[in-house]
Parts: C-alpha cells; structure tokens; sequence
C-alpha cells in the first residue's frame, strides 16, 4: 500500500513538472490584446556581412518591414537591436542563460528549435498551407512547426552562363555520370571545396534526401563510388581557388550561399549561373537547402499571452512579407505570399521556384542537432582527406562515414 | 628713329604694367622683390638684397651664419640646397622669379575655423586632394592644405595614433612634429622650412603643413589622437598575407574585410590576431577552411 501511495505521488509530481515546462500548453492563442496598452516587443537581428549584402540593404528592409507592421499596429511597439555577425550567437546563448532572451530572434543558421524558452509557431498558425513545402520543412522539428521560416537558400554548382551555353545540356535533373561526360567533353573541370564535407554532405542530401546522421546502404555508396569516377578521371580540383572561375574553365561546388550572393553581385548577373547537384543514376534528386527563421522566445519572468500573441503578431508579418529581403539575398521565401516579385535573372528564379516547391532534402536542426552536425563534421576531414587523396577508396569512405554517423 | 622710339617705350610700358599686375595680383604684399641677380663674383655681390635673402633664408631654417649682406661661397651653397628642395636645377643663383618662391604660403591665411575644438579631436588626411580636415566630435571642424609624399615615397594610409609631439628649431620638419604609429617607417605630421611645397606632392612620406597651420593645431592635438590617410595609390600587395605581416598592403586588406562586413581592428597595418580571426569569420561564412590567411581566394573575395 506504501509503495502505492509513494509510486502515485512520484507520478503526480511527474506530470506537474511536465505540464510546468511545457509553456507552450497554457499559451491561450485566442487571448485579445488589451486596447489600451502598449506593447513592446524586443527583436533581435543580425546584421550580414558585406559578402552576403553587399549593397547594405538589409538592415533597411527589415526595419522598413518593422515600421509597416508598426504603423498597421500602433498598440505594439517593436525595439530592434541589430547584432553583428561574428558576435550574435553568443550574445543569444548568454541570453538564453540568464532567461532573458528577447521576444523574437532573426536566426541565420537554419535552426528552427533553439531552447526551452522557446514558443513554437505552431500556436499561432492559422493556416500552414501557406508555407511552401521548403518553408514547412525548415520550421518543423520532432513533428512541430517551432520557428517562423523567412528564406531558402538553394546549394548548387555555380558555372560561367557562356560555358554552360557550351556544355549545351538541360540538367533539371542529372547524374555524376552525365555531369563527367559534360566536363570531358569540353575540356572543364568540377573545382570543390570539401573542408568539413561542405561539398559531399550536399552531394549525399542530393542523392538521398537526407541530412547527416541518416546516409547508408547503397545510396551513400553510390554517392562516393561517382565521385571516385570524377577523382581518378582528374576531373576534380580542391584547390577551392574560386577565382579560377572567371577563367570559363571551371565549375565550383560546395560552396556556402554567402558565395553565390557575393558571385552574382560582384560579376555580372547574366553570367553566374547555378546548376543542380547531380543525383545518382536512376534515383531522384533533391535540391540541398539551408533556411532562416524567425524564433519566438518567452523569458523566464512570463510577460502573459497577450504579449506573447503581439511577439506572433510581428513574426506572422515579417516572416510573410520576407519577399524583398529573400530577393536581396538571392533565397527563396519561406511562404506563398511573399510578395515575391523577383528583379533576379529568369533561370535562377526557376530555380528558386523549383527550390520552393519540390524535391527539397532541407531538414531542421535544434541547436543541439547543429552542434552534432558540426562534430560530425569536425571528424569527417580525415576520412575525406584520405578519399581525396587516393589513400582510401569509395567503399572504405562510406564505411567509415557510416560508423562515424 | 621715332618709330624705335615708340616701340621701345611701349615695350617699356608694357614690362613696367606687367611688373605691377605681377606684384599686385600675383606676389605677397610684404616681401620685397629684388629685379638683380645674385651669383658669385669675384668680389662678391653685396647690398640689402643679400642680406634680405639672408634673412628669410634664415627663418625658413636654411642659413644659420651671419647676416652680412655678402653672396660668398656659402650664400650659394645654401641656395644651392633650397632649390634642390625646390625640385628645381641647383644653380646657387637667385633669379627674379626665386623671390616669390621664398615667401610662399605668407599670402596664404587660415581660412578655416582657428577655434579650438571644444570635442574629441581626430584627424582626417586626404592624400588626393592635398588636404587636412580636423573632426571634433565627428563634425568637420577646420581644414588646412597639405603636402604628401611623392609616388616614389608615398604617405602612409591607414588608420594611426599620434605617438609622440615635440617643437622643432624650423628645420626640415618645421616648428612642431606629431609621429604616427606607423609600423614600417618613422612618419609624422609637421611644419616645413619649404612652404613652397605644400599643395604639392614633395614630402618623402610625411605631411608637411604650413608652420602656422601646424602650430595653430599642435595644441589641439594629445598623443593618441586618431589620424585616418586616404589616398588612392597604387599598392602592392603581397599574397599569401598571414600574421605577423606589417606594411601597407595590410591596411588595404583590413579595410576591405571591414567593407566585407568583418571586423579586423583598426587599419593599422599590422596583420594581428584580431586580423587574423577577421579573416577566419570571413572563411567560415563562405564554408572555407578557416586558416586565417589572406590567400588568393579571399584576395580575390574582398578586392582591397
């Protein structure tokens, strides 16, 4: 009877420490604002470096963006605070320490549940048609939708518009094989930076759909045996000297997004062109994605729903409207209606609508899953290095790739 | 014979309107111009005009003898090293044209703001336009012209410190010297004993101001004071750029990872830790392997 009465109460106690942590469950989302108070709203973003924005003009969409929801809503008051890039991550890991996060963070490092502060999306979303397949893929983590998506950003390879026009293939979607025969036809070679699996990672979400942690069996086998093809055939360079590529003579892979943006803005825009990663023969392929989010938090002194609903207010509307920001960037909006009018060359808008709507690998990390990534990928340097260089061979790499998963 | 005449007197005129007109709208008022010529005979020139050029040779910091109205061997060999300061041919004889020379930058008056600034004081040299601006508190506050270095020896651009300050005797480097923090060579802010020189490049990378100009800023200026140089010259660059790197090319590549959006520290020429971790930020948001030199690649990405 004793070990009842200890068991039940064990159990009672269990299930009041659940229901205190999950803040989320006692968020009413039909809560009104109250009429004659004025809410603040702290929101932080980051601002990019010049690689990413080189005309400087993100700070300003944003904050125009801020003013029109601002001025549409004249009971919410939102305190922008603009971190820099190489400092922003750490001032939010401090702030989440303390409990004082700020309402609403700009995340740029396509993590989608950051924290147990944090308040999911999903409370507030009437209709979640309205994301795009990418967009819905980048906000969901462990079957709910945390974050407010903003942009996708598609990974490719980039090439020269004039010797693609001599390649002279359609690649909506292709090989390894394809892509080879094109590089040996004219004389081209595919130049990839691999530190920490950049360029094998998206070849491996290209070919499987996957992020890290889920390659095996004979996808990831194919994957690498392709690309051992292109080693021994001399078709690769890991020189990553991008610059060889003004030359025409080359393609380049695995590459961050920050490069395409600088690519396109530093040269001319009808010259830089993205292609596909290849995928492997007979399978389909995905496009490899990276996103951005807009986190909600709550801090540990509850400011009470209504300012929680007003927080969801100013994300719904700048996560909705990202239309002028993604285009900028050269990304993807998150949502339907973006306001997606795009001054951007027509092929690569058909690839950011292809990137949009389907065939999309893009799968969301928690914080903690991005800091498994980043060891994974810390530990997968040798294992390349090794394939690369010849001393281990497709086989050995995807075995070893497969333990370290 | 009468049409001689006439022509010889309107040649006179003319000579004798020009000579006005020149000394009206061309010469200072206060320097006395001499029409003779001075060079070494035997016996030596003498007169009020020697000792005159005695004399201003003597405030611009040239002459150290005594004021004896003679054109001796000395005499010459002084002028001999003013017009090599000049950049003219060392001939060691005064011309008519040589007077004005002597009193350039006499007719030149502190159009700009002589108050001392009442903010935080720092500096901004612009090596194309020939000028110096001083800032207080961010706001433009008097400007003064200047004179750089020559293409050969070119003023340092970058971001410095004033290091040291002193009062000079008006020698080469005027009444007063400010260093710079400079690390690759001994470059300063001063007065000149050649004030024909400024709104010229002639310096060997100094900036030269007029005596009374860096005399009226001297006090506005405590050690540590921020000097930002822009020019637009020609720089070399030497690729791969790593740490432990001083010179130049440096500060070009520290100013554009800071257009790039990174934070390098000051442009002040020495490639640091905190360069180093700039160029690291750099490489990690294009996905590149963060080594922290300026290779190639990142040359090519930021496009000092």
């Amino acid at each position: 009877m004793r070990k009842v009465i200890v068991l039940s109460l064990c159990l009672l106690l269990l299930v009041a420490c659940q229901g205190g942590s999950s803040q989320e469950q006692q968020i009413d989302p039909r809560v009104r604002l109250d009429a004659d108070k004025t809410y603040t709203v702290e929101y932080w973003d980051v601002e990019p470096p010049g690689v990413m924005d080189p005309r400087g003009e993100y700070r300003g969409k944003v904050e125009e963006l801020v003013l029109d929801f601002c001025n549409e809503h004249p009971g919410i008051q939102v305190n922008m605070r603009w971190l820099s890039w190489t400092e922003a991550q750490q001032e939010l890991e401090q702030a989440l320490k303390k409990g004082t996060p700020p309402d609403l963070w700009g995340d740029w490092a396509g993590i989608a549940y950051y924290h147990g502060l944090q308040i999911p999306a999903e409370i507030w979303l009437e209709d979640e048609e309205l994301l795009t397949p990418a967009g819905a893929k980048a906000a969901r983590q462990g079957g709910q939708t945390w974050a407010w998506p903003r942009w996708i950003w598609p990974r490719g390879l980039l090439a020269l518009h004039s010797q693609w026009d001599e390649l002279d293939v359609v690649t909506a979607q292709w090989d390894w094989r394809e892509l080879a025969e094109c590089l040996e036809e004219t004389d081209f070679y595919l130049q990839i930076n691999d530190w920490n699996g950049e360029f094998s990672t998206q070849a491996l979400q290209a070919a499987t759909g996957y992020g890290y942690g889920q390659w095996g069996g004979q996808e990831l086998h194919e994957v690498f045996a392709a690309l051992e093809l292109l080693r021994q055939e001399g078709l690769i360079d890991q020189s990553t000297e991008y610059q060889e590529i003004t030359q025409g003579t080359n393609m380049l892979g695995g590459f961050a997004p920050a490069l395409v943006t600088w690519m396109a803005e530093n040269m001319d825009q009808e010259e830089v062109v993205l292609l596909p990663v290849p995928g492997i023969s007979g399978g389909n392929t995905f496009v490899p994605c990276s996103a951005s989010n807009l986190i909600q938090f709550r801090q540990e002194e509850y400011k009470g729903d209504d300012h929680s609903k007003a927080t969801a207010l100013v994300a719904q509307h700048l996560a909705t409207n990202q239309g002028a920001v993604a285009e900028l960037l050269w990304a993807a909006p998150a949502w339907e209606q973006a306001n997606w009018t795009p001054d951007l060359p027509p092929w690569y808008c058909t690839f950011l609508e292809e990137t949009m709507e389907k065939k999309v690998p893009l799968y969301s990390l928690s914080s903690k899953g991005r800091a498994r990534e980043n060891e994974f990928r810390d530990k997968i340097n040798a294992v390349l290095a090794d394939f690369w260089a010849g001393k281990a061979d497709a086989q050995d790499v995807a075995y070893r790739l497969e333990k370290l998963q | 014979m009468k049409r001689w005449l006439y022509t010889a007197g309107l040649v006179v005129l003319v000579i004798a309107l020009g000579s006005v007109l020149l000394r009206e709208f061309f010469v200072p008022e206060n320097y006395i111009c001499y029409n003779r010529k001075l060079y070494l005979t035997d016996p030596p020139l003498t007169g009020a005009d020697v000792e005159e050029l005695q004399l201003r040779l003597r405030e611009l910091g040239f002459f150290i003898g005594e004021v004896n109205g003679i054109y001796d061997e000395e005499m010459v060999k002084v002028v001999k090293d003013v017009q090599h300061s000049l950049g003219v041919s060392p001939s060691g004889e005064v011309e008519v044209d040589f007077w004005p020379l002597l009193y350039h930058g006499e007719e030149y008056t502190q159009g700009s703001n002589t108050e001392e600034p009442p903010g935080e004081v720092h500096l901004e040299i612009y090596l194309d336009k020939l000028q110096l601006k001083v800032f207080s508190d961010g706001e433009e506050w008097a400007a003064f012209p200047i004179s750089p270095g020559r293409p050969a020896t070119p003023s340092p651009m970058g971001e410095w410190r004033v290091t040291d300050k002193s009062y000079r005797p008006n020698d080469a480097f005027g009444t007063r010297w400010m260093r710079l923090s400079v690390p690759w060579g001994g470059y300063g802010v001063h007065g000149t004993n050649a004030p024909w020189s400024i709104g010229r490049v002639a310096s060997l990378g100094c900036i030269r101001m007029y005596n009374k100009d860096v005399e009226l800023i001297y006090p506005w200026i405590p050690v540590g004071t921020r000097i930002i140089i822009t020019g637009d010259y020609d720089v070399k660059y030497r690729i791969p750029m790593s740490q432990g790197q001083v010179g130049q090319d440096v500060v070009m590549v520290q100013w554009a990872l800071r257009a790039a959006g990174f934070c390098p520290g000051e442009a002040d020429g020495r490639f640091d830790e905190e360069m180093t971790e700039a160029v690291v930020q750099l490489q990690r948001t294009m996905g590149m392997e963060p080594t922290g030199v300026v290779d190639e690649t990142i040359f090519w990405l930021i496009n000092p």
